[in-house]
């Protein structure tokens, strides 16, 4: 049982409150509202943000019952539903799905490896045509289909356990895209580069004047690129005579190779992919070694994709929470296919 | 389900009709969503259109049904419970010979779910039709032989044949001499109030008259009524001897009005593409701004009439009106409202300061009337369109005011709000051209989906090829020759529109989108360091110009948009909405923040009005090309889905920067 204040302001309904962080928010949207899981919280319900009531009308009694529509008539100040209905949870699974697209934190430190891509948007695309009657998107399954290349379930297919529901999923999705009018890649899979795990460190010889470690902020980066328990560490080491400053940020699982850029003391050093580390160095002015401790802190970001940021002195908390849920949706015979495929 | 609630006064539509449809089972499954509700677009090209028919039975139209109407509702579904399942049953075959045929082209569904409803009504079930395999063959075989029937080589043949080139290039320049004279009245309809009755309809569109007249469809001629919105060109060689319900199709009608608010228009006819009606992209990857993803998208399966010149084609300017009615100049309309011309778009510098002649610009008042428009000051009181169109604005979500819409056409009044265009850097502005003013197009020779200019720069060709080539609705065309005349009379109209309601939906639109990545600061103009921007910003330049400029180019303020903007009409107030929605959206999908984004994409959100303005008339000029009426409880759609259709290629476009890896 789900009980939600409602609260009305202008034009808008919400049905429940936001989730704390988009980190932790499961989204679908609707038509006329959007609806809003919060990951850390088990409710099956979501809460919404209504603000075409005559358009979520024809289905929000999919998602919380049919009473709801009758409340907001009365003026009520909350609601309790124990709905539970198929279309309730293919939304809540659809909603599952765009969350470990964008925030899934995989992560050697924490042994939550990588969501394969193709498989998450297989299922993603499967997940959205069961729930297309309620979506704002009037072109959301054709959206989910492009670009998927089901050759990224051959491999799953000759799984022992998993591989019957994947070669359903592959038909599934290729009746789809044929109702859809959508051709499908069948593209030999790319060949997933192995783990290792992170070597780091300094090189022996040098002289590590001084080094520091700080915390990631992982909305400054796109998904699936830094270890998503990891910290950056930086290290000023005298090489022949020059000061050079270091930065290594440990890469999540198949990371991808993007570029991030470490900022510490107003120095800006780009960082590539080597191995399974994210590295770059530069050269420090001498005064780098006389800063107060607070000004070398260190931040990462991606360039083009955000700017840097003072990380979030809760962050740690909350990033711990997640990678806690993520390691139990490995373990969850009820989560999506493309979790239980990574589990390892 | 439905029996626990009967006791409250109203029932959820989609509620009753997911009832009801579950009762229909598993034949009906290929039109059911994997949930087995119907999918979308079964409710949208068969259910509404079909079997409920709301405009015919308003108790089953809105959102909510009265419970006395709930078993109704019910029984009409399960009525047509035979019929839908012989449709799902022919949509399956007609798949299979599409496989078969090779056929990759189109939305199946959009394609093919009224044909095989009226294959049901006229060979039944397939199981029990002797050649239902071959019926299915030829079904996909006609529809895609009427697809190819214009092709861009044929224009391209036409528009470059030598023997043409003088004729076209003759016509091009008389359209546009014509039109900078006032009794031309294409570029300059400074008539204010209802036209003559005579010409009310189309004659002074330079097309033929829309209803209750002959049009012509492949050459030939279609009589009847409302030839263009409820009559289909193509329905099958049964029909062409016998049009209309009496092949045993089921009467169709108009869509639903509230409510739902998916309008449809009639049966295939003119309810045609699920994903044009609710204003999807069209094809992916293609062309951000122009008619690519947002254009005249997906598959009108129907819609007869070709406006463009089709009755005429031997003349390009069929009636551009030639002064009658009342030539009241529109400086004088306008000036006399000054005070409300400026109050009511705050939110809107370039309307405000361009669009009513009451300009903060001393120097273009006097411009407009220096450039001989302003001939007939009229002793009249002016109607004030623009009341009219903030009215409709205010309703058509909700309740589309249908007297109101067909009035702002009868009384032209988006031809009177073209005018500003013609003012220095307004239609730039709007992003419909990248010169000063719009100027006369080339015929062309050539076109490319990669570079197609803003549409007001577009060559006669390349408009022609951006609407048939993103789109896949040919067959509601006319010929070659028709067409290419048809637009060349077209590119000198106002907002270079051939109908009224079209010329209505961009004054509209331009109203709706008012505000649109606007910062909701002043102070972000600074521009940061993008220096596309700050040399506009520098730039000397209309008052249009320097109020979009002015838009923020370094927050995610241009985002907000509601800060900056007070909305003047509920349509804009939900345009604004779904605007500042996308920015929250973005984080909960770990996009490029757009502070940090690469300057292209930056740009995007910042100019994100033009972009709409580009995509609404890229919509509006393939519906007219299509000969699709729009209706009045249709403009929402088109003015929330070209908005839709716009964000999500932008949410397309950086998913992509983060696939090739974000760049500043």
């Amino acid at each position: 049982m789900t009980r939600f204040p409602i609260e009305r302001s202008g034009d808008l309904i919400r049905i429940g409150s936001r989730p704390p962080h988009p980190e932790r928010t499961a989204l679908v949207e609707a038509r006329g509202a959007l609806l809003l899981w919060d990951v850390l919280d088990r409710s099956p319900h979501p809460a919404a943000e209504i603000h075409d009531l005559a358009l979520a009308a024809d289905w929000l009694w999919e998602v919380y019952g049919p009473y709801l529509t009758y409340g907001f008539e009365l003026g009520v100040t909350s609601f309790t539903t124990e709905e539970a209905s198929p279309v309730l949870d293919a939304a809540r699974a659809l909603a599952h799905l765009h969350w470990a697209e964008a925030w899934w934190p995989a992560s050697h430190e924490t042994g939550v490896p990588a969501l394969a891509p193709g498989l998450l948007r297989a299922e993603t695309a499967w997940r959205t045509s069961a729930v297309e009657h309620l979506l704002d998107d009037v072109e959301a399954v054709e959206r989910a289909l492009t670009g998927i290349d089901l050759a990224a379930l051959t491999t799953l297919a000759g799984h022992p356990i998993l591989g019957a529901e994947a070669r359903a999923l592959a038909a599934s999705v290729e009746g789809l895209a044929e109702d859809h009018g959508i051709t499908l890649e069948h593209e030999p899979q790319r060949v997933q580069s192995d783990w290792a795990l992170a070597a780091g460190g300094s090189e022996s010889g040098d002289l590590v004047l001084a080094s520091g470690t700080d915390a990631v902020d992982w909305a400054l980066m796109p998904q699936g690129l830094a270890d998503a328990a990891a910290e950056a560490t930086w290290t000023a080491t005298m090489r022949a005579g020059t000061l050079t400053l270091a930065v290594t940020l440990p890469a999540a699982p198949d990371a991808r190779d993007l570029p991030l850029t470490a900022r510490i003391a107003g120095l800006d050093l780009p960082l590539s992919l080597d191995g399974d580390t994210f590295t770059g160095d530069i050269e420090a002015p001498q005064g780098f070694m006389m800063l107060p401790a607070a000004d070398r802190t260190l931040q990462v970001f991606a360039p083009g994709f955000a700017l840097p940021a003072p990380s979030d002195p809760e962050a740690a908390d909350r990033r711990a929470a997640i990678l806690a849920f993520a390691a139990e949706r490995l373990a969850d015979p009820a989560a999506s296919l493309t979790e239980r495929a990574a589990r390892p | 389900m439905v029996q626990g609630i009967a006791a409250a006064a109203a029932v959820p539509r989609g509620m009753l009709i997911a009832d009801a449809w579950a009762q229909l089972g598993d034949a009906v499954a290929p039109l059911s969503n994997t949930s087995g509700r119907p999918l979308a677009r079964t409710v949208k090209l068969l259910l509404d259109p079909l079997v409920l028919r709301p405009a015919q039975h308003p108790r089953f139209a809105g959102g909510v049904i009265g419970v006395e109407h709930v078993d109704a509702l019910r029984r009409a579904i399960l009525d047509a419970g035979p019929a839908l399942a012989a449709t799902a049953a022919w949509f399956q075959l007609v798949k299979k010979a599409r496989r078969r045929a090779g056929v990759t082209e189109g939305h199946p569904q959009d394609l093919y779910f009224q044909r095989c409803f009226e294959l049901a009504h006229l060979h039944g079930d397939p199981k029990t039709a002797p050649d239902a395999a071959r019926i299915a063959a030829e079904t996909v075989a006609d529809v895609h032989t009427e697809r190819g029937e214009v092709t861009v080589d044929r224009l391209r043949r036409f528009v470059t044949d030598p023997s043409r080139t003088a004729e076209l290039t003759g016509l091009l320049r008389s359209a546009w001499e014509r039109r900078g004279t006032p009794e031309s009245g294409t570029a300059n309809p400074t008539r204010i109030g209802p036209p003559a009755p005579a010409d009310r309809q189309s004659a002074a569109d330079g097309l033929p008259p829309h209803r209750n007249s002959t049009a012509i469809v492949g050459g030939k001629p279609l009589h009847g009524e409302n030839v263009g919105a409820t009559e289909s060109p193509r329905l099958g060689p049964s029909a062409t001897t016998d049009r209309g319900n009496a092949i045993g199709r089921p009467p169709v009608d108009r869509a639903p009005a509230s409510g739902d608010r998916q309008p449809l228009e009639s049966a295939r006819a003119a309810a045609p593409n699920y994903t044009a009606l609710t204003g999807a992209r069209g094809i992916p990857g293609n062309d951000p701004d122009s008619n690519q993803s947002g254009s005249p998208s997906g598959t009108w399966t129907g819609s007869a009439a070709t406006e463009v010149g089709a009755d005429n084609p031997g003349s390009p300017l069929p009636g551009s009106f030639s002064g009658r009615g009342h030539a009241a100049p529109i400086g004088t309309a306008r000036s006399g409202t000054p005070g409300e011309a400026i109050e009511r778009r705050p939110a809107d510098p370039a309307a405000t300061s361009v669009r009513g002649l009451v300009s903060p610009d001393p120097g273009r008042g006097s411009a407009a009337v220096s450039d001989g428009r302003l001939l007939h000051p009229s002793s009249e009181p002016a109607p004030a369109p623009d009341d009219r169109l903030a009215a409709f604005l205010d309703g058509c979500a909700a309740e589309p005011d249908a007297g109101l819409w067909d009035a702002l056409a009868a009384d032209r009044v988006g031809s009177i709000e073209a005018a500003e265009l013609d003012s220095p850097g307004v239609a730039r502005g709007y992003g419909l051209t990248v010169a000063d003013r719009p100027h006369r197009p080339e015929l062309g020779d050539r076109a490319s989906k990669r570079s197609l200019p803003k549409p007001f720069d577009r060559s006669i060709m390349e408009r022609l090829f951006a609407a048939f080539t993103s789109v896949f609705q040919r067959e509601s065309m006319g010929d070659v020759p028709s067409l290419v005349r048809g637009e060349i009379t077209r590119s000198a109209a106002p907002w270079q529109l051939a109908t009224e309601p079209g010329r209505v939906t961009m004054a509209l639109g331009r109203d709706a989108s008012a505000g649109l990545g606007e910062p909701s600061t002043p102070a972000a103009t600074s521009a940061g360091t993008n220096p596309d921007i700050a040399a506009a910003s520098a730039a000397p330049g209309t008052a249009a110009e320097r109020g979009i400029a002015a838009e923020s180019a370094t927050t995610d303020a241009a985002w907000s948009g509601i800060a900056a903007a007070s909305p003047t009409t509920d349509a804009n107030a939900r345009l604004l909405r779904r605007w500042q929605r996308e920015s929250y959206v973005h984080r909960v999908l770990r996009l490029p923040h757009n502070e940090a984004a690469p300057a292209d994409l930056r740009e995007d959100v910042r100019t994100v009005r033009r972009s709409y303005l580009r995509r609404l008339w890229a919509r509006v000029h393939g519906r007219e090309l299509r000969g699709e009426s729009t209706a009045s409880d249709e403009v929402w759609d088109l003015l929330d889905g070209v908005l839709r259709s716009v964000v999500m290629d932008q949410r397309d476009r950086l998913r992509r920067s983060l696939e090739r890896g974000v760049r500043p």
